[in-house]
C-alpha cells in the first residue's frame, strides 16, 4: 500500500464509514495513528467505525482518547451517548447528548436526542433546559465573549471539572484579547486534560503574542501532534487567519505505510499461507503438515474477506490439491462428497435423465419458474442442498457422480420439472393465478362477451412474465386513445349487470364479492379512478406545500363538519415542540380537508381493497376506462376548472392572503396548543402569589396612568418646609451612634433631594441597625423614584438588605434592576 | 432576566410574561413556570411565525380568556398573556422598553478583539 496524504487518509476512513466498509475504515484510521497516535480525527473517526461495527468497548476507548484530546469533540460525545444508549444507561446518554448540545446548541439533531432523552428519562419533567454551558456556547458563537465568559464562568463556579466549559472560557478571553486570563485559563485546562488542543492553540498563539517565541514552538509541536495538518488549528484560528501559519506544517503530512503489522496481527486467523513452489511440502509428513497448519481449510472459506483488506494472494483450486498431501486428500469439500460417497450416496447427474444440454444446474437457471402451481411431493424441497452441491460438485467431481446424489437426494431434474409443467409453457406471476383458476374450471372473464369487444385488454402472452408497472403505464394507453384505436365508449361498455351475470356464470353458485360491488358503489358516488397525468400529482405524493390550502379556509372547513377542525396531529402532541410542529400542521389541511369524495376515508380503504381484490384483467380494463373518460372528459379542453367534485388531483391554488382568517386560524391553532380560560386562570393565581409575596404589587394601570407613574418625578430642591436639616445634622454629630438620628437625618435628606448623602446615612444603617431595615427600605425605595441618577445604588442596598434577610428572589431583583439602572445611565451620558 | 420580566407583571393587565431565543428556547419566565411557559413560548413562536410574515415586530391573538401579544427583537422574543382590556399599543412600549433592557443584558458592550 502506497503512503497516503494525512488528509486522503482521513477522508478515506470517511468514505469507508459512508460506503458501510467499517472494517477498511479500522484500518485505515489505525495506520493514521500509528503515524500519529494524537490525531483527534483519526480517534473519532476510529470510534465511529467500532460503532458502526458494535465493538462498544473499542469504541469508548476510541471516543475517550478523542475526548482527551479536544474536550470540545462533539462527534465523541455523541458517541459516547450512543454507547450509553445501547448501554441503557439512559442518564449517562443524556449527559453526553446534553454536553454535545452544549457545545453545538445551534445543532438541531443533538437538540432532538437531549429532549426526547430527557423525556424518556424523566417522563413528562423532562425537558431541555437551556443551561448556562449552552448559553455560553449560544453567546460566543454569536461574538458576544463578555457574555460567554460570565456564562462560563459561573458554570465552572458550580461545575470545576468541566473541562469543556474551560475551554471555551478561555476561548472568550482569548477572543477578548485578554492574554493572561486567556493563558491561565489554558494552563488550567491543559491541567485537567494535557493534551486538550485548543488549549494547546491558543496557549501558543498568546506565547507568540507575548513574544515567547521559543514556549509557543514547543506548544506547536504538541499542536501538531495532535492536528498534524492544521486543518482544526485553522478552524480554531478562523477569526485570525495570519495565525494559521504558525501552526501549520510544512510538508504535507504523510501516513506512512503499516500493513506488515496489520497483517501478522490478522494472520493465524486465516492460517499460513503453504509455499505450492517449494516440492518438500509434499513430502513433508501429515502429522507435522497438520501440525504446521491445523485448519487447511480455513484459507478457502476467509479468501473472499481476506483477500480485499491485505491483498494475500490465494492458491487456486488445482494448486490446493496439488499441495494437498494425499493423506489430507479428503478434507475440504471434496472429502465431504467422498464421505457421502463412501455411505453409498450418488450425487445428482443432469444428464442421467436425458438432457445432455442441461449447462448449469436447474437452480441457476429461472428460480421462479421452477417453482411448480401445483406442488408435488417429488418438488417439495428441491433448492436446499444446492448451496453446497453448486459450488462443489463442478469443480471436485466428475459429473455421473450428481445424477446418483440427486436421485439419492429425491430433487428433480429439469425434465421432470418440464414434464410437470403446463404444455402452454411456464407458470409464473400474475398468470399463474389466472391459470390456477382455469385448471380449476373458472373461465377467465372475457371482455368479448360485453357489448364492446373492443374493451379487451392487450393479450398476455403466457410465455412473458406479466409487469404490473407496466400494464399501468398512461403513456401506452393514452396513445392508444390519441391514435383513435378506441374510444372513451368503448373502453368500458358493458354495464355492471353484465359483469356480474358474467361472473356468476363463471362461479357458479357463488356471488362474488368485492368486484363490481365495490366498483359499482364507486361509481355511484361519482369517484372518478386514478389518472396519472404527469401535470396532476396524486394526492398521496405530494408534498406539504402542494398541500397547503388557505389557513383562512380553515374555520369554513370546520363548518362543514370536517375533521380538520380538531387536526389529530395537534391532538396527539404532548410536548411542546411537538405541539409547534402540529401547530404547523395545523395550517395544512389534512388528507381529509379535501372536498372531495376520494379523500373520504372509507373510499380510499375501499379502493385498497379493490386493488387487492379485483383481478388483473379487470383492473387493467378499469384503468384504460378511467384514462380514456378523462381523455373525453378533460383532455380536449384542458384550460376548463375542475370541478369541485373532482378535486383529489388538483394542486390547489394559493390562497390569497386573508388577514381575519389567518388571525382566526392562529388563534384556534394557539388555543389548541393549550392557551385558554384554564392557563390564564393559572397565570392569574401565580401573579396573585408573587404579589402576596410582596415580589411585585401589579397595580400600575397600563393606561396613561401608567406613563404618570412611569414618569421620572422631578427630584425636590432646596429644604422642604418643616424639615430642618441642621438641626438633624447636628443631632448625628452629637449622637453618631444613634440610628434613630440617622434615619431622621436620611430621611429628611430625601425629601430635600439629597439623595447622595441621604444614601451614605442607609448604607450606616445596613451596617449596624439591621433592626431599621424597613425603614432604610422604606427609603430607599423613596430614593429609586424620586433620584434615578441614584437609583442604581439604591437598588444594590436594597439587594444587599433583601440577600442578609435570606430573601435572594427580592436580591436579586434588586440587583438587577442596580445594573439596568447603571446600564441605563452609562447609556444616556454616552448618549 | 427574571427581573425585567417581573417589572411587566407590575402592570395590572399583565399575567405572564416569557422571554424566548427566536427559535423557541425559554430564556426567562414570570408569572408561569413549567409546563404552562412552555406552551406560552410555543404560542408565541406560532404567532411570531404569523407576524415576522406579515413584516411586523408585534402582534396579538384573542384566546379564550385573555389576549396574547408577542414583541419580535434581534435575538429575543417576548410573549406576555394578558387580559382582555389590556390596551395593545400601551403594551406594546412597554414590552419594547424591556425587550430593549433583555437585548443589553445579553449583549456585550463589545470589545472583541477584531
Amino acid at each position: 500500500m502506497p503512503a497516503l496524504l494525512l488528509a486522503e487518509a482521513v477522508q478515506q476512513a470517511q468514505d469507508a464509514i459512508s460506503a458501510g466498509d467499517y472494517r477498511r475504515a479500522v484500518e485505515t484510521c489505525r495506520q493514521v495513528l500509528h503515524s500519529y497516535p494524537d490525531c483527534v480525527t483519526a480517534h473519532r473517526l476510529l470510534g465511529e467505525a467500532y460503532l458502526e461495527q458494535r465493538d462498544e468497548a473499542a469504541a469508548e476507548r476510541a471516543f475517550t482518547a478523542a475526548l482527551q484530546r479536544d474536550p470540545q469533540c462533539v462527534g465523541a460525545y455523541v458517541g459516547l451517548g450512543l454507547i450509553a444508549e445501547a448501554r441503557r444507561d439512559s442518564e449517562a446518554a443524556l449527559a453526553y447528548f446534553q454536553a454535545a448540545w452544549e457545545i453545538a446548541p445551534t445543532r438541531g439533531d443533538l437538540r432532538e436526542r437531549v429532549v426526547r432523552l430527557a423525556r424518556d428519562t424523566y417522563g413528562p419533567e423532562g425537558r431541555l433546559q437551556l443551561t448556562r454551558a449552552a448559553l455560553g456556547s449560544i453567546h460566543y458563537h454569536a461574538g458576544r465573549w463578555g457574555r460567554a465568559v460570565s456564562e462560563c464562568a459561573a458554570v465552572l463556579a458550580e461545575y470545576p471539572g468541566r473541562v469543556d466549559v474551560r475551554l471555551r472560557l478561555a476561548e472568550a478571553l482569548w477572543r477578548r484579547g485578554e492574554w493572561e486570563r486567556a493563558a491561565a485559563t489554558c494552563r488550567a485546562v491543559l491541567e485537567q486534560s494535557p493534551g486538550a488542543f485548543g488549549a494547546l492553540v491558543l496557549l501558543a498563539d498568546i506565547e507568540r503574542r507575548l513574544g515567547n517565541d521559543e514556549e509557543a514552538a514547543k506548544l506547536r509541536e504538541h499542536v501538531q501532534a495532535a492536528d498534524p495538518d492544521g486543518s482544526r488549528a485553522a478552524e480554531l484560528l478562523a477569526a485570525v487567519p495570519d495565525r494559521v501559519d504558525f501552526f501549520l506544517p510544512a510538508e504535507p503530512p504523510v501516513v506512512e505505510e503499516v500493513a506488515e503489522p496489520t497483517v501478522d496481527v490478522e494472520r493465524p486467523r486465516i492460517g499460513p499461507a503453504p509455499d505450492f513452489t517449494a516440492p518438500e511440502i509434499d513430502e513433508t509428513p501429515a502429522t507435522t503438515w497438520q501440525a504446521a497448519a491445523p485448519e487447511p481449510v480455513i484459507p478457502v472459506e476467509d479468501a473472499a474477506d481476506a483477500a480485499d483488506p491485505f491483498d494475500v494472494p490465494l492458491p487456486s483450486d488445482q494448486e490446493l490439491e496439488a499441495a494437498r498431501p494425499d493423506s489430507l486428500s479428503t478434507a475440504g469439500y471434496t472429502g465431504l462428497l467422498r464421505s457421502l460417497e463412501d455411505s453409498g450416496i450418488e450425487p445428482f447427474d443432469a444428464a442421467a435423465f436425458g438432457d445432455s444440454d442441461a449447462g448449469p444446474p436447474p437452480w441457476v437457471l429461472e428460480p421462479e419458474e421452477s417453482a411448480p402451481a401445483e406442488p408435488e411431493p417429488a418438488f417439495s424441497e428441491p433448492a436446499e442442498p444446492e448451496p453446497l452441491a453448486a459450488a462443489a460438485a463442478p469443480a471436485a467431481e466428475p459429473a455421473e457422480e450428481e445424477a446418483d446424489l440427486a436421485a439419492l437426494l429425491g430433487i428433480s431434474s429439469d425434465q421432470e420439472i418440464e414434464a410437470a409443467r403446463p404444455d402452454d409453457g411456464p407458470l409464473s406471476g400474475y398468470t399463474t393465478i389466472l391459470r390456477s383458476l382455469e385448471d380449476t374450471g373458472l373461465a377467465p372473464f372475457d371482455p368479448g362477451l360485453t357489448a364492446e369487444p373492443a374493451a379487451a385488454l392487450p393479450d398476455e402472452t403466457p410465455e412473458e412474465t406479466p409487469e404490473p408497472e407496466r400494464d399501468l403505464v398512461v403513456p401506452d394507453v393514452a396513445a392508444e386513445i390519441d391514435a383513435g384505436e378506441t374510444t372513451a365508449g368503448e373502453v368500458l361498455a358493458g354495464d355492471w349487470d353484465s359483469i356480474d351475470r358474467e361472473i356468476l356464470e363463471a362461479i357458479p353458485g357463488e356471488m362474488p364479492r368485492g368486484y363490481t360491488d365495490e366498483l359499482r358503489s364507486l361509481d355511484a358516488a361519482g369517484v372518478e379512478p386514478f389518472t396519472f397525468d404527469e401535470e396532476e400529482i396524486p394526492f398521496f405524493q405530494r408534498t406539504r406545500q402542494d398541500d397547503v390550502l388557505p389557513v383562512a379556509e380553515e374555520p369554513a372547513v370546520a363548518e362543514k363538519g370536517s375533521v380538520a377542525e380538531e387536526s389529530p396531529v395537534a391532538e396527539e402532541a404532548a410536548d411542546t415542540e411537538a405541539d409547534i410542529e402540529s401547530l404547523e400542521a395545523a395550517d395544512l389541511p389534512a388528507e381529509a380537508d379535501v372536498p372531495a369524495p376520494a379523500a373520504d376515508a372509507a373510499d380510499e380503504s375501499a379502493e385498497a381493497m379493490l386493488l387487492d381484490e379485483v383481478d388483473l384483467a379487470g383492473l387493467e380494463e378499469e384503468v384504460e376506462s378511467t384514462l380514456a373518460e378523462v381523455d373525453t372528459a378533460g383532455l380536449e379542453d384542458e384550460v376548463e376548472p375542475v370541478p369541485a367534485e373532482t378535486v383529489v388531483d388538483e394542486a390547489p391554488a394559493l390562497p390569497e392572503y386573508d388577514e381575519a382568517g389567518d388571525a382566526a386560524a392562529v388563534s384556534s391553532a394557539i388555543e389548541r396548543l393549550g392557551v385558554g380560560p384554564d392557563l390564564v386562570e393559572r397565570a392569574r393565581d401565580a401573579k396573585e402569589e408573587l404579589i402576596a409575596s410582596g415580589r411585585i404589587t401589579g397595580d400600575q394601570p397600563l393606561e396613561p396612568a401608567a406613563e404618570t407613574a412611569a414618569a421620572p418625578v422631578e427630584p425636590e430642591t432646596g429644604e422642604p418646609e418643616g424639615v430642618d436639616l441642621a438641626a438633624l445634622e447636628g443631632a448625628v454629630r452629637e449622637h453618631p451612634e444613634s440610628s434613630e438620628a440617622r434615619l431622621a437625618l436620611a430621611e429628611g435628606l430625601v425629601e430635600a433631594g439629597q439623595a447622595e448623602t441621604a444614601l451614605e446615612h442607609y448604607q450606616w444603617l445596613y451596617r449596624h441597625a439591621p433592626d431599621q431595615s424597613e425603614a432604610v427600605i422604606r427609603g430607599l425605595i423613596r430614593i429609586t423614584e424620586l433620584a434615578p441618577e441614584s437609583a442604581p445604588a439604591a437598588h444594590r442596598l436594597l439587594g444587599a438588605i433583601y440577600r442578609k434577610r435570606g430573601d435572594v428572589h427580592l436580591a436579586s431583583r434588586h440587583y438587577g434592576l442596580a445594573v439596568s439602572r447603571a446600564q441605563g445611565r452609562r447609556g444616556e451620558r454616552r448618549g | 432576566m427574571e427581573n425585567y420580566l417581573l417589572d411587566l407583571l407590575e402592570y395590572r393587565d399583565v399575567l405572564a410574561v416569557v422571554a424566548t431565543t427566536a427559535d423557541g428556547l425559554i430564556v426567562a419566565t414570570a408569572g408561569l413556570n413549567g409546563d404552562d411557559a412552555e406552551v406560552l413560548a410555543a404560542s408565541g413562536s406560532a404567532l411570531a411565525q404569523h407576524v415576522v410574515q406579515q413584516g411586523e415586530r408585534y402582534g396579538s391573538v384573542t384566546v379564550q380568556g385573555g389576549v396574547l401579544h408577542l414583541l419580535v427583537g434581534d435575538e429575543l422574543m417576548l410573549v406576555a398573556l394578558t387580559d382582555p382590556a389590556a390596551p395593545g399599543e400601551r403594551l406594546v412600549d412597554v414590552m419594547d422598553g424591556v425587550l430593549t433592557q433583555l437585548a443589553q443584558v445579553i449583549r456585550d458592550d463589545g470589545s472583541a478583539i477584531e
